[in-house]
Order: structure tokens, then C-alpha cells, then sequence
């Protein structure tokens, strides 16, 4: 029983993680229907900064947050003027390559840099908060927990209460129609973007602090499970890539008591690939129709 | 030669179709008119196979192809084109035709990536075939333009052509003359005219009301997704749902179309 | 019309130095330049039959290591447990992944083409996983002391088997241009443009695709079954994403929906850092930014950029042929 709870605990806290990637990548399939594939190099850019602002500035948690969310913001927008505005018209096959050029582009960049071991990083809020039957708790934890919940509810109020956040879900609906009452396209797929890049840096720093390190190669593996939790939850639903984040986070750490820990990260693969095959639009989405 | 028995679509809570029945006789010209959302388009779609019907079944010379799959109804002889012209813009003209060509073609992936000599031979056939279908609508002289550097009239006799190609019995044309100028719409007319003429069979979706009246043998109104009326030009033309449906209950009886 | 006759005239002539420079090489080099090159003629098939799908078929897979990984294990246990001779070793590669690649197929084809992609990349990273999971395959050691070919009663040296290669690689890129020039490569170019339009015409999209995922999965067996047996030594960790991205940028930067394009990419993306010693600690980061740039400013890749624009190269060219001209005449 203290396991389980333990796993759930553990799960929780990593979903959460995957809960911010997921949206990430809802919001740029959203007003797009494309799949940003660096968001994962993001999330490695949000632990890197926050990395660099423990070590040389000072060791704030808040400040980390405050600059990787910066990080990602600027950088998402400039990846989307390159990336997206700059072949719009061209293939989503080409935009997606183009992504992954920039992800492998951003990854190897901060490994040269960086190199590419595996640093540590500053720990935080390390006391435990209370143990109960076994169960460990530490503040870090309900830390990460707590911010994630505060930051998806932040997000929520902003998609379905701002006029932005109206904009984007227009957008989402049918972009043509979208453009036509009026609404800057460009603009409001701009901002999902960028906003889909911060949402990916701080998801990058929580893991740098959860992991208690950085690596240039970081971003890799969430970044693909994070899109795997998202198909499972549904990737045009936002509470659904919520959900699937979570989910695939307890999952896992279930997934890993019953297998060996060699498979853990097939784990989110298999429940990707299922959900593609029985039910792509996930948990919560709903299937878009096309037009002939 | 094509009957439709009450066929029915829906998507979520629109029905697009409803229950809607007709028979196209074979060797004649068939118009579906209807004002802007009858669904017209989504019967054509449900004919080819794009789309599956909720209920009703589809009929081609009396053989079920109900819910058939698209490549399917095309064997069978149903060729269409879309009222979002659908080329393949990566290929010239005459490519264009050639792959309308896909079920004359015997050769397989094998046969192709040996390159045997027959291949050779039957390619040559199928071009003189597909360069004599150019000349009949006279875009022979830009058979090695790109696809999509056509204007867009003749983007839509292209696609006709291609679906002539396949050796269809029957033609579904959505919106043939849709961005066509006057004098384009009226060669266009005397083509249809004539292919019907050698014996294809046309089902016509068209807004423009005197190509309607003039080629059609026989209309059938749609309006949200209902079978309104049906029968020559005269018959709609005076038809009271018609006229109500085109142009508003105020002006039932007041006009003549 | 002239123009035409010349372009013709040199593509023969730089075909034909290509094929002096490739015949020659094992007497110039041994060793580990023997190598790099092996491995560029390895990475040919991979791009070439991954091009097939990205580039005809429209079909993009970011799970082609996965086959190539099929391949290479299949040919590597064949050799080392059961003795079969390379033939066997070799083909039954091909069918393996060929098999894996239809099941892949069949499973996952019918998803829209970014769902496809990351299903077979994650297919091929389950694939890895449970190899070096495994006891069967040898786990986290992999397979060693594959043995290279035996002919007339020996072991085939490292020369030889280059010769080998090279033959393997022509064949195989013959055959696709031959396919892509044919009416079945014009099928995939209808599916490639549009799905719905192909299908109007009678088109059975879905048999097409499985045919092109399974020639294209086969061409990966194989190329796996030569890296294995040329390498003699296997280790699931060297069949990573970062080897579907490379070949993904090999297609890229040669030019998709190409026969030269992938070989160009490959060549030029394998042979560059190696030989440039400054470039092969920027190896990885090249191929990211060259994908982003091909695709902004070469959407068709190098052998889709009309060089002729620029005019340096004209008149270069122009001074070439007149020359050529002059002594013709
Ligand atoms: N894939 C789809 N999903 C949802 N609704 C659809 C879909 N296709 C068509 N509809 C709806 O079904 C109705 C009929 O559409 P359809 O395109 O068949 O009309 P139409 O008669 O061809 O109109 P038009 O003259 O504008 O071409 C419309 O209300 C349309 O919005
Ligand atoms: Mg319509």
C-alpha cells in the first residue's frame, strides 16, 4: 500500500511535467494542426537557463522560472517566424521536418557549448514536508505540484476568459472563417506558439529541478512521451492533453513495478501507439471531419 | 444506369441528405441544382464513395455499391471531379491525363522496376490516347505546363478530361463552369454536350441556371438535404417549392424564374 | 535542344568519374576511409528507400532505423547462431523487415501523416528497447564476430565486400529510378499530391502505400545486413532516432521525390565531417541546421537548386561547353 501511494505520488509529480509538455504541443496543434517537434529541445532550453541562473546569478527558484519562462517564449516565437511563417504553403511534412532540424540544431548547439555530460543542479526546497506510513513527501514536490496546478489554471483562465485566448480558440475552430470576422490569424498563431514555448521551458526546468540536473540531451525523452500523452488524452482537447500528461506520469511509474526497468520508456510508446491505432482522437478530443 | 434509394447522411446533428432518391437514366444529361448547403456536393460524395450513407443504398446498373470504397466505384465505371479542383500539381498536363489512365494500366510494381519492353508500348498508347483527349478540349498546346499554372477554367476542363480518362460510363461534374468566363462556360457546354452526345452519361451539380436549362434532360432540386422536385427545366422552372427555396416564401408566385 | 543534348552529355561525364573515383578507392585507401566510405554506400539505401516513402509516396516515417535495426539483426543472429551463409543471411534481412515493415503498415498507414510519423518512431524505438532488453539478441552487448561473406572457399577481405556493396547499391538504385520513372512511381506521386483526386481515378491507396512501405522496408533489411556483416559487430544502441533524423536529413538536403537526391545527401552528409577534420565535432549540429536551411531556401534540395541561376556557375559552365564544342567540331 505504501508503494502504491509512493508511485502515485511520484506519477503525479512527473505527470505534471508531461501535463505542461502536452499543452505545449495541444496549443501549436490547435491553431496550426501541426506538431512542433522541438518542443522537447524547448524544455531542455527552459532547464538550461534556469540551470545558468542558479549557477552564476543566484539560486532562486521563482527567478528560474521567471527566466525560462522568457527563454521559451522568445524562443518559440522566433522558431515559428522561421520555421512556420517563413514556409507557410510548404508541406506539413516539410514543417515538420523543419522542426526537427531545429531540435537536433538547438540540442547538439548546447551540447557543444555545454558539453555533453550530465550537470548537476542546484537543489531546492529539499526538506521533506511529511511522511506518513512510508509515504515520502518532499516540498520540492508539492512544490512542482502546486505550480504546475497554478500554471494550467492560469492557462485555462487564459484560453476561455481573454479575448487572445478567444482568438486562439477561434482559430483552432476553422482558421479561414477566423480570419475573415476579423481575427490577425498570424498574430494569435504567433502567440499560441510562443505561449506553447514557455508553457515547454518551465515544464524543462521542473524537470531540472525534479532530476536535480541538465543535459543537453534532456529534452529528448519527454518531449516524445509528452506527445505521447497527449495523443492519449486527445491532442486537440487542452483538459484532455491535461489529463493524458497526468495519466501517462502515474502510468509510468506503475508501468515500471511491473515491468523491468529496462522497458520503462517503452511504457509510453505502447499506450501511444495503441491509442493511435483504437481511438487517435484520445480520451477527450473529437474528430475533426475534413471537406471534400 | 445510377439510382439512389433514400440515402441518408449525417454529420452529428445535420442531416446533409435526407432520404433523398433519384434515378439517372442512362445516355442523358441529370442536373442536382439547389441553393448554397443542399448538399448536393455531400450526394455526389456519398455516390463516389467518399462518403459512407447512414441509410439508403446506391445502385449502378442495378449492382449494390453501397459504401463501397472510392478506387472501387471508379472500376466500376463512375468517374467524377471536385468542386475544389483537385489536380496533381507536381505534374504537367499530360501527366495529369495519364493518371487518369491508372486502371488501363496493366504492369505492375515489379514489372516497372525491371522496365520490361511491353511496358514501353502500352505507355505509348496510353499518351497517343491522353494527347487526342487534349485536343478535344484543346489544351494539347499546354500539355507540358505545370498542373497549377493552368487558369483556373481550364484547371476544370483538365480535370474533366482526366476523369474521362478512366473510361467512365458515368460523369459527376460538381460545379463544372464555377470561374469559368462566358465564353469558356459556352465551349464547356458544347463539350459536355458532345461527350454526352458519343454516349457518357453526365450528372451535373451547377449553379449556373442556363447551362441547367439548356443541356439538362432532367432536374432534381435539393434543398437542406430534401428531394424538392424533380423534372425537365420547364417543370422546375415553375415550380412553387423552387422558387420559394431560391428566393424566400414572399416571393412565392410573384416572379417567374 | 542543344542545351538539353549537353546537359545529357554531362551528367554522363560526372557519372562516369563518380564511377572511376568509387572503383578506384580501395587502391588508394584502406582502412578507415575504406570504411567511411562503406558506410555512405550504406547510408545510399537507407535515404534512397526512405525517399521512396517521403518523397514519392508522401508517406513520412521517422521509424526508419527501426527496419534498418531489423535487418542488421536478423542478418548478424543468422550468421553468428545458425551459420547461414551471407545470402541467406542477406535476404532473409531484406524479408524481415519487409514483414515488419507490412505489419508496421498495415497497423499504422491509415493514420493522418504526422500520427504516422510518430507512431513509427516510436514502433522503432520499441523495437530497440526490447532488443536490448533481450537475451535472445545478446541485450545491451550486441552481436559480435559476424563473419564477412565466403566465396571461393575463403573469407571475402574488406575490398572485396566494398566491391560488393557498391554493386548492391547500384542495383538497387537502378531499380528505383527505373520505378520512379514508371507508372507505378507516378501512382505515388497521385497519392504524394492528392489522396482523394488518386482514389476518383481508381487508385487503391492504401495497397500502393503497403507496397512502397514494404519494397522500402526491404531495401532497409538490407542495407542493415551489410553495415552488420561489413561492421561485425552490432549494438542495439546504435539504431537511435538520431539515425532515422539523419537519413531524414540526408532526403532533405539531396532533394525529396529525386533518384540522385538521397544519393547526393548521403554522400555529402557522410563523407563532409569525416574528411573535414574541423567539421566532425559539428557533425550533428550541420545536419540540423542544413535540414532547416535546405527546407526554407532548397525545398527541393541541392539537385532541385537550378545552379544555373547563379551566374558564376553559368559562365563557367558556358566556358565548358564551348570548349567542348571547339574540339568536337
Ligand atoms: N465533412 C463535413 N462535416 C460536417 N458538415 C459538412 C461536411 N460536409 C458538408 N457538410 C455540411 O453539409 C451541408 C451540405 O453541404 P454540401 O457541401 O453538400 O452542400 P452543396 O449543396 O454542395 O453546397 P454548395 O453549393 O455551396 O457547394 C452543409 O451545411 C455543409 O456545411
Ligand atoms: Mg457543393
Amino acid at each position: 500500500m505504501t508503494m502504491f501511494f509512493q508511485q502515485l505520488v511520484n506519477g503525479i509529480t512527473q505527470g505534471g511535467l508531461y501535463a505542461l509538455l502536452a499543452i505545449a504541443y495541444s496549443l501549436v496543434y490547435g491553431v496550426m494542426g501541426l506538431v512542433n517537434f522541438s518542443t522537447g529541445s524547448i524544455y531542455m532550453l527552459g532547464a538550461m537557463s534556469s540551470w545558468l541562473v542558479c549557477k552564476y546569478i543566484i539560486e532562486s527558484f521563482w527567478l528560474s522560472v521567471l527566466i525560462s519562462f522568457g527563454v521559451g517564449f522568445v524562443v518559440a516565437f522566433v522558431l515559428e517566424k522561421i520555421a512556420f511563417s517563413a514556409i507557410r504553403g510548404a508541406t506539413r511534412i516539410a514543417s515538420l521536418i523543419c522542426t526537427i532540424g531545429f531540435s537536433q540544431f538547438i540540442n547538439e548547439a548546447v551540447a557543444l557549448i555545454f558539453g555533453k555530460a550530465t550537470q548537476g543542479m542546484s537543489t531546492f526546497f529539499d526538506q521533506e514536508l511529511f511522511a506518513f506510513l512510508g509515504v515520502h513527501i518532499s516540498v520540492m514536490q508539492a512544490v512542482l505540484v502546486v505550480t504546475v496546478i497554478i500554471i494550467l489554471v492560469a492557462l485555462q483562465f487564459f484560453v476561455y476568459r481573454t479575448r487572445i485566448g478567444l482568438a486562439i480558440r477561434t482559430v483552432s475552430m476553422d482558421e479561414k472563417t477566423a480570419g475573415l470576422m476579423g481575427i490577425n490569424v498570424n498574430r494569435t498563431i504567433s502567440i499560441a506558439f510562443s505561449l506553447s514555448g514557455a508553457c515547454a521551458a518551465i515544464a524543462g526546468l521542473m524537470g531540472a529541478v525534479y532530476y536535480r540536473s541538465f543535459s543537453a540531451y534532456m529534452g529528448w525523452m519527454p518531449g516524445i512521451k509528452s506527445f505521447s500523452a497527449a495523443v492519449f488524452g486527445g491532442l486537440s482537447s487542452m483538459p484532455g492533453a491535461i489529463l493524458g500528461g497526468y495519466l501517462m506520469g502515474i502510468i509510468e511509474n506503475f508501468g515500471v513495478q511491473v515491468f523491468s526497468t529496462g522497458y520503462r520508456d517503452v511504457i509510453s510508446f505502447i499506450v501511444m501507439i495503441v491509442f493511435l491505432l483504437v481511438r487517435p482522437q484520445g480520451i477527450l478530443g473529437s474528430k475533426k471531419k475534413v471537406k471534400l | 444506369m445510377l439510382r439512389s434509394e433514400k440515402i441518408c447522411v449525417r454529420f452529428g446533428g445535420l442531416v446533409a441528405v435526407d432520404h433523398v432518391s433519384l434515378t439517372v437514366e442512362e445516355g442523358t444529361i441529370h442536373a442536382i441544382i439547389g441553393p448554397n448547403g443542399a448538399g448536393k456536393t455531400t450526394f455526389f460524395n456519398t455516390i463516389s464513395g467518399a462518403e459512407k450513407p447512414a441509410e439508403g443504398k446506391v445502385f449502378f446498373r442495378d449492382e449494390d455499391i453501397t459504401g463501397l470504397p472510392p478506387h472501387r466505384i471508379a472500376e466500376k465505371g463512375i468517374g467524377r471531379t471536385f468542386q475544389n479542383i483537385k489536380l496533381f500539381n507536381s505534374m504537367s498536363v499530360l501527366e495529369n491525363v495519364l493518371c487518369g489512365m491508372h486502371l488501363n494500366v496493366r504492369s505492375n510494381i515489379v514489372q516497372d522496376m525491371l522496365g520490361m519492353s511491353f511496358q514501353r508500348r502500352e505507355e505509348r498508347e496510353l499518351l497517343e490516347k491522353c494527347e487526342s483527349l487534349l485536343k478535344q478540349v484543346g489544351l494539347y498546346d499546354k500539355r507540358d505546363l505545370k498542373a497549377n499554372n493552368l487558369p483556373y477554367g481550364e484547371q476544370r476542363k483538365l480535370e474533366i478530361v482526366r476523369a474521362m480518362a478512366t473510361d467512365a460510363s458515368l460523369l459527376m461534374l460538381d460545379e463544372p463552369a464555377a470561374g469559368m468566363n462566358p465564353t469558356e462556360t459556352r465551349e464547356l457546354m458544347q463539350f459536355i454536350r458532345k461527350i454526352n452526345d458519343e454516349g457518357l452519361t453526365i450528372l451535373l451539380i451547377e449553379h449556373d441556371v442556363r447551362m441547367v436549362m439548356t443541356l439538362a434532360d432532367k432536374i432534381t432540386v435539393l434543398d437542406h438535404g430534401i428531394k424538392i422536385a424533380e423534372g425537365s427545366a420547364e417543370d422546375v422552372r415553375h415550380d412553387a417549392n423552387v422558387i420559394e427555396a431560391y428566393l424566400g416564401k414572399s416571393y412565392r408566385g410573384a416572379v417567374d424564374v | 535542344m542543344e542545351r538539353k543534348r549537353y546537359s545529357k552529355y554531362n551528367r554522363l561525364l560526372v557519372a562516369l568519374a563518380a564511377l572511376i573515383i568509387v572503383l578506384i578507392l580501395p587502391y588508394v585507401f584502406s582502412g578507415y576511409i575504406l570504411q567511411i566510405a562503406v558506410y555512405a554506400y550504406i547510408y545510399i539505401l537507407l535515404a534512397s528507400s526512405l525517399n521512396l516513402l517521403i518523397g514519392y509516396a508522401g508517406i513520412f516515417s521517422m521509424g526508419h532505423v527501426g527496419f534498418y535495426c531489423v535487418g542488421a539483426y536478423t542478418s548478424a543472429l543468422l550468421a553468428t547462431k545458425l551459420d547461414m551463409p551471407f545470402v541467406i543471411c542477406f535476404f532473409a534481412a531484406g524479408l524481415l523487415a519487409a514483414l515488419a515493415g507490412a505489419f508496421v503498415g498495415f497497423v499504422a498507414l491509415r493514420l493522418n501523416d504526422i500520427f504516422f510519423a510518430f507512431a513509427t518512431m516510436g514502433l522503432s524505438e520499441v523495437i530497440r528497447i526490447v532488443i536490448q532488453n533481450s537475451d535472445f539478441t545478446n541485450g545491451t552487448l550486441g552481436v559480435t564476430g559476424i563473419p564477412l561473406p565466403e566465396w571461393f572457399g575463403r573469407s571475402m577481405n574488406r575490398e572485396e565486400f566494398y566491391y560488393l556493396v557498391v554493386v548492391i547499391v547500384v542495383i538497387v538504385v537502378v531499380l528505383i529510378s527505373k520505378l520512379a520513372k514508371s507508372h507505378t512511381g507516378r501512382t505515388l506521386a497521385m497519392i504524394r499530391d492528392d489522396q482523394n483526386a488518386a482514389a476518383s481515378l481508381g487508385v487503391n491507396i492504401f495497397k500502393y502505400k503497403m507496397m512502397v512501405m514494404v519494397l522500402s522496408c526491404f531495401i532497409a533489411g538490407l542495407a542493415g545486413s551489410l553495415y552488420a556483416t561489413f561492421i561485425q559487430y552490432i549494438n542495439a544502441s546504435n539504431f537511435g532516432i538520431t539515425v532515422s533524423i539523419n537519413i531524414i536529413a540526408m532526403v532533405a538536403i539531396g532533394g525529396m521525390g529525386t533518384v540522385s537526391g538521397p544519393v547526393i545527401g548521403a554522400i555529402l552528409l557522410q563523407l563532409l565531417p569525416e574528411y573535414i577534420r574541423f567539421l566532425s565535432n559539428f557533425r550533428q549540429i550541420i545536419y540540423g541546421a542544413a535540414i532547416v536551411i535546405s527546407i526554407m531556401f532548397a525545398p527541393k534540395g541541392l539537385v532541385g537548386i537550378r545552379w544555373r541561376r547563379i551566374k558564376l556557375i553559368d559562365q563557367l559552365c558556358c566556358l565548358f561547353e564551348t570548349k567542348l564544342n571547339n574540339e568536337e567540331s
